[in-house]
């Protein structure tokens, strides 16, 4: 489990991280959204002890961050941090030695899945490999806990789902994951939970398919003009075109379209939202409109 | 993680010791294809002490030190890997610092066999005589100056992400010039100021280590006037100093 309070991070004029307050059950994979300089790398650093929050608090499992920590918890930058002229059977050496859980047949198998010849150089290797490398030492010792920022990045389509199987198989076994990603498909199809970040802060957080009904839209069209829709419009979010009406019916879809039905519409229709749909409300600032 | 570090040493010592054993063969093929003989039985040749070459092979652990002290520094990029391990920061770059003070010793001997090794070859070993209380003072001060210029660079680079090689060869001018200036007709305020700045120049605390630099005593000259004991003790002192600094600017800083 991760359980992070009130974190925040200022650079100098900029408030980098914003009293962030999250926390992922053990069993669950997070997936933590923005776009880029909202605050997702500076809380990674903050939670992995790179940088120094001004204030809050992480646990891990209830404890906070000691240098054991690290002999449970697996971490993939946003950058593969490598060594150019190691080879990646070195990095694995690197593992072996420092981590003491390492497990050479998981690493062989890691490898293997991946393609990647042992004997070659860090440098030498793509970006899609360089990422799986470093995938791969921060899997070898079975981690309880993993964070990683951009974890499929360069990654092709097929080893993408990999990877993603590999992180839900660790969350089926009680890992738990905090995943940041551009790729907002990659969240959807792997997360259970969801956190959005903007401008330092979490604007949006939860059970994803909590989320999802939370924000279902039902669309309504009237015959001729549309009728006083009474309370509802103090109630949530309505927004008027033509003969139909959507309103934003805030976890109350199906009583939303039925007093739609009472107020004589003749289609009611209730939309299912995509998570990129979720992001795009919750980052949108107003500029790109 | 001390294994990187590991690998570092061993790419640096293998140059290294082959440039050195490159320089030991062209000066032995000199010897001989020249014909330019040393005249061992001669009398231009007087009876030296073998400690003086202890001391002028100082010289191979400043130059491993120099290329292994900026190695902390270059872990910069590699923040992921080396601080997810579960090990303390400073217990990390305490091993880098064991790994790279066993280089510079390893550095230091190569170069000591390599001028021994000429010694022999070109038949010059009888007019050598063993001194062993004076090889032990010089072979302490030696390692204690290779230690200071190790230690003096990783804490001018501890903060200086990406520039630890920079700092390295920069040490070199630096120190050279340091001590060259120290003679310089400068008045006499500024004379004080080029002394007082080479309390932390590593060649002023080894002075001069060739027999020439010898006094009759037994001491060695040095811009510093302290005995080569308390030079050896004064310099193992800073590097101390210079080391546990880094270590500690090293392992507080932000990634």
């Amino acid at each position: 489990m991760i359980a992070i309070s009130g974190l925040t991070k200022r650079y100098r004029d900029v408030l980098a991280v914003d009293d962030v307050s999250l926390e992922i059950p053990a069993g669950s994979i997070c997936g933590l959204l923005g776009r880029n300089g909202a605050g997702k790398t500076t809380t990674f650093k903050c939670l992995l002890g790179f940088a120094r929050a001004d204030s809050g608090e992480v646990r891990f499992d209830g404890e906070p961050l000691t240098p054991q920590t690290f002999a449970t918890l697996g971490y993939v930058p946003e950058r593969p941090a490598l060594y150019g002229w190691m080879t990646v059977d070195q990095h694995l050496e690197i593992a072996r030695r420092s981590q003491p859980g390492h497990d050479a047949a998981r690493a062989k198998e890691l490898l293997a899945t991946f393609r990647l010849d042992g004997r070659k150089k860090a440098a030498r290797l793509s970006k899609g490999q360089q990422t799986a490398l470093a995938l791969i030492l921060a899997l070898t010792h079975h981690p309880s806990i993993l964070i990683l920022d951009e974890p499929a990045s360069g990654l092709d389509p097929v080893m993408q789902r990999v990877v993603l199987d590999i992180l839900i198989d660790a969350a089926t076994s009680g890992a738990t994951i905090l995943i940041s990603s551009h790729q907002i498909s990659q969240i959807d199809r792997a997360a259970d939970r969801v956190a959005i970040m903007r401008d330092g802060k979490i604007v949006v957080s939860g059970v994803l398919d909590d989320l999802r009904e939370a924000s279902r839209v039902v669309e309504a069209t009237f015959d001729k003009i549309i009728p006083d829709l009474g309370a509802m419009e103090a109630e949530m979010r309505v927004e008027r075109a033509g003969t139909s009406v959507r309103a934003h019916a805030n976890g109350r879809a199906d009583a939303v379209a039925a007093r739609f039905g009472a107020l004589g519409a003749t289609g009611v229709r209730v939309l299912d939202r995509s998570l990129e749909d979720l992001f795009l409300d919750a980052v949108d600032d107003g500029e790109n409109r | 993680m001390e294994y990187v570090e590991i690998l570092r040493a061993r790419r640096v010592l293998f140059w290294f010791g082959l440039s050195s054993l490159g320089c030991l063969a062209f000066t032995l093929m000199g010897i001989y294809w020249s014909h330019a003989h040393v005249n061992a039985g001669g009398s231009s040749f007087g009876s030296e002490n073998l400690s003086s070459l202890v001391g002028i092979a100082v010289f191979g652990g400043i130059i491993v030190a120099t290329a292994l002290a900026g190695n902390l520094n270059a872990e910069h990029t590699t923040t992921a890997i080396i601080w997810t391990r579960p090990r303390s920061r400073e217990a990390i770059a305490w091993r880098y610092v064991a790994v790279d003070l066993a280089a510079i010793l390893a550095g230091y001997a190569i170069v000591l066999a390599a001028i021994v090794v000429g010694v022999i070859a070109s038949g010059l070993m009888p007019h050598f005589h063993v001194d062993a209380a004076r090889s032990l003072t010089l072979f302490a001060l030696g390692m204690g100056g290779a230690a200071m210029w190790y230690g003096l660079v990783s804490v001018a680079a501890a903060r200086l992400e990406g520039h630890g090689a920079r700092v390295a060869a920069l040490s070199w001018a630096v120190f050279l010039i340091g001590g060259g200036v120290i003679a310089a007709p400068v008045p006499d305020l500024l004379h004080y100021v080029i002394v007082a700045l080479n309390y932390l120049n590593p060649l002023a605390w080894l002075g001069d280590l060739s027999s020439s630099g010898v006094h009759a005593g037994g001491g060695i000259h040095s811009v510093l006037h302290l005995d080569p004991w308390a030079r050896a003790l004064g310099a193992w002192a800073i590097a101390l100093v210079a080391i546990v600094a880094s270590t500690k600017l090293w392992s507080t800083r932000e990634a």
